[in-house]
């Protein structure tokens, strides 16, 4: 153990601690915006949200909660300046990880059913009278009320099945997420590499120009452009269904993939009658057959209400876990400050290159999400009248103006041709950011996150900010 | 004249042949051999086979492909070493620059056989044209080698973390680091042990000093053939032992049984005994190979169970019995090096035992005397790493088990190979999930079950030093282990190269996305092909990078000579390439629509989607 002051040279200032962690405890802690805390394993097993971590290198974090878990016990030493950090001795992770082996029992079944099934269609057996049937792993949702820990349960499951050489589908559906992309999107990516949890909320990062330690996730991105499902739903929900169809597309033809399932972990709205709608869109969008509740008794009653009789869906509860922090609206804003940071110009480890551009107002086509209109979204309007919602659009053509200032774009997969209808459920291509506005010259400063023309697609505009 | 479409049939077969080659099995390569001779009229389409093969496949397969192309030459002779000459140089060279330490000793002692005059005709194998190239190469390679080892080993010196550091690549400060292949080679050893810093500097060493002995000519007069076949006998026992090993787990004596034996086999690797010694050790060897052979019927009896699965079957049943023709003998009073014993487990030549160590030497030995090797443990058997990870079991069967291990194939299905210890191991640990009371239900959920940790962790007990990722220890995970500390390496390399700094790129549109198959780090890049990949517009990073260093053969034809690159309008020069001993046009690729472009223009064009 170190001494502090004693073992210093020079830099007083840098103490390192050596933690003893026992069999199936954790050390939680918590990083500040722009403080930096390393973590070096001496010895043993130490994991981050089931992503084991190796022996000898340093790991560093910033702005972020985290905690090291070991299931045999091990040893390892911290410097920096953490906001908190404690030692708990209980944990939930016994029962995270029976959920794991139980749906790794289904991907086994899944994998047995997948070789029968070939080996009938190498037999020319007709297979449409035989039982055969590609098989397919499960596709688990994760529901919970915000704060529950729903994201950190998605990584666990999703680290475990990668150990285990699966190549899971992670379907992130919580638009305050933002996973390996911005906040405000929805997100899905195949895991075949192992997580970097050194990365921003520690599941990886997005792909790049040049080589990284931890190879990239490629993931599908669309923009909802704010923080909750409830500000547009019917959007959201438009969003929802185009994710599925390209995750059933992909799943299609990617055997891996298919046999390794899908691990979903969607928004934190569950009280309201919207909440329970958004649910039964997800479930039967996605074709999900294991519903998982955290931490909220009255959840699970309801879903299994609503699911048991369906026998082909499974509804279990695990607890939440007491590490879980509330995360105020200032730590959010920070959380998502430091992600959009870090898409451009990367994590401490790996600097990135970002650039800016001069371009011609009119050579940018900006789109916004329409108003959701309460009318058109409650069930106040006469029967019949689904219509006039279908006839509105979900977006709308917007001008540039001073008020885009600051703004965060999403560049889309569509271009100023196409109707609004593509628009609307057009992927995600990257992101700018709005620098300066001139309308005496009519001319726009744009930071962009390669070195490039400013692309002549449409833009989406949501409700993120951002002052460098 | 054979037609066209035969001598595809015959260039398909043979490829699909080739991926059976991927350790150094002297069946396989005795088959592949009178396939070539038999398919002289094909010869021409063979080579090419083989020389493609050499140049895409896993670096830990270029050895026994080119052990292939070495038995080809010699049994078969022309047209083959003719063919196999034109391109003989590009085929060692680009080989050599991406195999580790082990192998390169390998082919440098490979190269050797190939330089010495035939007894009979006076002629060395190949022309002297590409042999002396290679030469000129291999002393270029070496001494260029030695002077960085030197810098490292001076630099490493006073600070042991830093090289640790430099080495596990989490340093926040990339840009001084030196890391070269020899270090390459120790994380390769170092992925097995248990990592220190101490040991780390003591495997670096050993390197290092290795080289200082491993590159001067063999003594003459040494009784080479006597170390081979001591090898070979003792590549034998460690497999032997290994698998016994499996069955008795907890068995110690075994443990240092095994750790003796292939430390005896490094020092006779790597090292030349006196004759005396040899004879010892042959005296002792003889007495535990007796209890091989006992065993071997067993094993032969288990294996006939266990084989056909994997194994190709040809058209010309004449040649299919591996023990027909004994085709791959040694060339005549050559040293045979490239004799191979038809295993020699990868993992130890990583092992790096220093020079030789008398007093070593004879604890060794001493160990092996003793009838049961109790005394082992307390003898001053030193601290070379022991080969955790068990030698490879060069058994289809275990492939298939590490598969299922993997999930690539089904747990529980009824076939045959149900023999193999390792198997049997894994598959213990995997039978956990078969109990019935694992399900999805709350009852399961609050159960404890720490016993189901061991499917995250002893079911996969190597471990990559740099980013934890865990590995079976069977031999097809063992080979995804190799590749997977290569990728390190190659992305270790190109962090130090590029000095252009990187951006974001773009996400995949949807129509990529969905086709897009995510690449593994332990999977072999292939990302080195030539042929410029348009399938996404934002493919991964490693498809990107380097795309200036891209470089097509110069046109002929004059009309696509004078044509400027589409983007930028400029003309392409026309730049000497030494590599490819043609004309060729840097930093310019073929498009789908057959068109020429400067790479860089490409890229930048397909980034904003024209």
């Amino acid at each position: 153990m170190d001494l502090p002051g004693l073992s210093s040279t020079g830099q007083s200032s840098i103490t390192t601690t050596t933690v003893d962690l026992r069999p199936e405890t954790e050390w939680r802690f918590e990083v500040g915006l722009d403080s930096i805390v390393t973590v070096k394993v001496l010895q043993g097993h130490a994991e981050i949200f089931g992503t084991e971590l190796a022996v000898g290198p340093t790991y560093t974090f910033t702005t972020t909660k985290l905690s090291i878990f070991t299931w045999q016990g091990c040893r390892f030493e911290w410097s920096g300046d953490p906001l908190a950090e404690y030692i708990s001795e209980e944990s939930v992770m016994g029962s995270y990880a029976n959920l794991h082996f139980a749906l790794e029992k289904l991907r086994l079944q899944a994998a047995e059913k997948d070789a029968q099934y070939k080996k009938e269609v190498n037999k020319e057996v007709d297979i449409f009278s035989s039982a055969g049937q590609e098989g397919e792993g499960p596709r688990v949702l994760i529901i919970g009320p915000r704060n529950s820990g729903k994201t950190t349960l998605a990584k666990i499951l999703t680290a475990y099945a990668v150990k285990m050489n699966r190549c899971p589908m992670v379907v992130s559906l919580d638009p305050k997420e933002g996973m390996l992309s911005l906040p405000g999107t929805i997100s899905a990516a195949s895991f075949s590499t192992m997580m970097d949890v050194e990365e921003e909320e520690s599941w990886g990062s997005s792909a790049t120009t040049g080589p990284m330690h931890i190879p990239p996730k490629n993931p599908a991105v669309y923009y909802f452009g704010s923080d909750s499902p409830t500000d547009n739903i019917r959007f959201y929900k438009s969003l929802v269904s185009r994710i599925s169809l390209a995750i059933s597309s992909r799943l299609a033809v990617d055997h891996k993939a298919r046999i390794s399932g899908c691990i979903i972990d969607a928004a934190g709205i569950i009280d309201q009658k919207e909440g329970y709608d958004l649910i039964d869109a997800i479930v039967s969008d996605l074709s999900v057959d294991v519903v998982v509740t955290i931490g909220n008794e009255r959840l699970y009653n309801d879903l299994l209400k609503r699911y048991q009789p369906r026998k082909q869906i499974a509804v279990v509860k695990v607890q939440r876990s007491g590490g879980v922090v509330e995360h105020d609206a200032s730590y959010v804003r920070s959380l998502q400050r430091q992600m959009i940071k870090q898409y451009f110009y990367g994590p401490p480890k790996t600097a990135l290159s970002a650039f800016t551009i001069t371009a011609d107002i009119s050579a940018m086509t900006v789109y916004k999400r329409s108003e959701q209109s309460h009318l058109v979204s409650s069930s106040a309007l006469p029967i019949g009248s689904d219509e006039t919602a279908a006839m509105l659009s979900l977006v709308t053509k917007t001008e540039v103006s001073p008020a885009l200032q600051n703004a965060i774009l999403a560049v889309l997969y569509a271009s100023p041709g196409d109707t609004e209808d593509d628009i609307a459920e057009a992927s995600v291509m990257g992101f700018v950011h709005i620098l300066d506005i001139d309308e005496v010259k009519k001319k726009l400063k744009v930071l962009m996150p390669i070195k490039a023309r400013l692309p002549s697609q449409v833009y989406l505009v949501g409700s993120y900010h951002y002052l460098e | 004249m054979v037609s066209a479409t035969e001598l595809e049939a015959i260039r398909q077969d043979y490829i699909t042949s080739l991926d059976d080659l991927t350790f150094n099995s002297r069946p396989i390569i005795t088959n592949l051999t009178i396939i070539a001779q038999e398919n002289i009229q094909a010869a021409e389409v063979i080579t090419r086979a083989i020389e493609e093969h050499i140049s895409k496949c896993a670096p830990s397969s270029k050895l026994p492909a080119l052990y292939l192309l070495d038995s080809i030459c010699k049994n078969v002779g022309s047209p083959y070493t003719l063919l196999f000459g034109r391109n003989l140089y590009r085929t060692f060279t680009d080989a050599y620059t991406l195999v580790n330490d082990g192998i390169r000793r390998k082919m440098h002692e490979l190269f050797q056989t190939w330089k010495q005059p035939s007894m009979t005709t006076g002629q060395s194998l190949f022309n002297q044209e590409p042999l002396r190239r290679i030469e000129n190469y291999l002393m270029k390679a070496q001494s260029a080698l030695m002077e960085l080892q030197q810098h490292e080993h001076r630099q490493r010196r006073p600070s042991p973390g830093a090289y640790a550091q430099a080495f596990h690549q989490q340093s926040p400060t990339p840009p001084q680091q030196h890391v070269t292949p020899a270090s390459h080679a120790a994380g390769h050893t170092y992925g097995q042990t248990p990592p220190s810093y101490t040991q780390t500097i003591s495997i670096s060493d050993a390197t290092y000093r290795l080289h200082d002995s491993d590159y001067s000519p063999p003594p003459a007069g040494q009784p080479t053939i006597t170390t081979g076949s001591l090898l070979a006998e003792i590549s034998n026992l460690i497999q032997f032992t290994t698998e016994k090993l499996y069955d008795n787990p907890t068995d110690a004596d075994l443990k240092t049984q095994l750790s003796a034996l292939s430390q005896l086999h490094s020092i006779l690797r790597t090292s030349s005994l006196p004759a005396e010694q040899l004879a010892t050790i042959k005296s002792r060897i003889d007495v535990l190979s007796s209890e091989l052979h006992r065993n071997r019927k067993r094993k032969a009896e288990i294996e006939s169970l266990a084989g056909p699965s994997t194994k190709r079957v040809w058209n010309s049943p004449s040649v299919v019995n591996e023990s027909a023709t004994p085709v791959w003998t040694p060339p005549q009073s050559q040293p045979p090096v490239p004799q191979p014993p038809a295993y020699v487990p990868p993992s130890l030549s990583s092992v790096n035992i220093t020079s030789i160590q008398p007093d070593l030497l004879a604890s060794v030995v001493q160990v092996l005397a003793q009838p049961q090797f109790s005394a082992a443990l307390g003898t001053p058997v030193p601290t070379a790493p022991a080969p955790t990870a068990a030698p490879t079991i060069t058994d289809p069967s275990a492939i298939f088990a590490s598969l299922k291990a993997a999930g690539l194939l089904p747990m529980y299905s009824t076939s045959a190979s149900g023999s193999n210890d390792a198997q049997e191991k894994i598959r213990d640990i995997f039978s956990k999930l078969s109990s019935p009371d694992i399900e999805i239900s709350n009852k399961f959920l609050q159960k404890s079950r720490p016993d189901l940790v061991a499917l995250l962790y002893d079911s996969l007990p190597l471990q990559c030093s740099s980013c934890g990722r865990r590995f079976a220890d069977t031999d097809f995970d063992r080979k995804n282990r190799d590749a997977h500390l290569d990728w390190h390496f190659r992305v270790n390399k190109r962090l130090r190269e590029d000095t252009r700094g990187q951006s974001r790129s773009w996400y995949l549109d949807e129509e990529s996305w969905i086709k897009f198959i995510d690449g593994d780090d332990s999977k072999v890049d292939d990302s080195n092909d030539s042929s410029f990949r348009t399938s996404g517009s934002t493919v991964s990073n490693k498809d990107r990078e380097d795309v200036s260093y891209k470089c097509i053969p110069a046109p002929k034809d004059t009309s696509v000579i004078n044509t400027p690159c589409p983007i930028c309008k400029e003309k392409f020069k026309s730049v000497w390439n030494e590599k490819a001993e043609d004309w060729v046009w840097m930093n310019a690729v073929r498009a789908e629509n057959d068109k020429i472009y400067h790479a860089t223009c490409l890229q930048d064009a397909e980034n904003v989607i024209l």
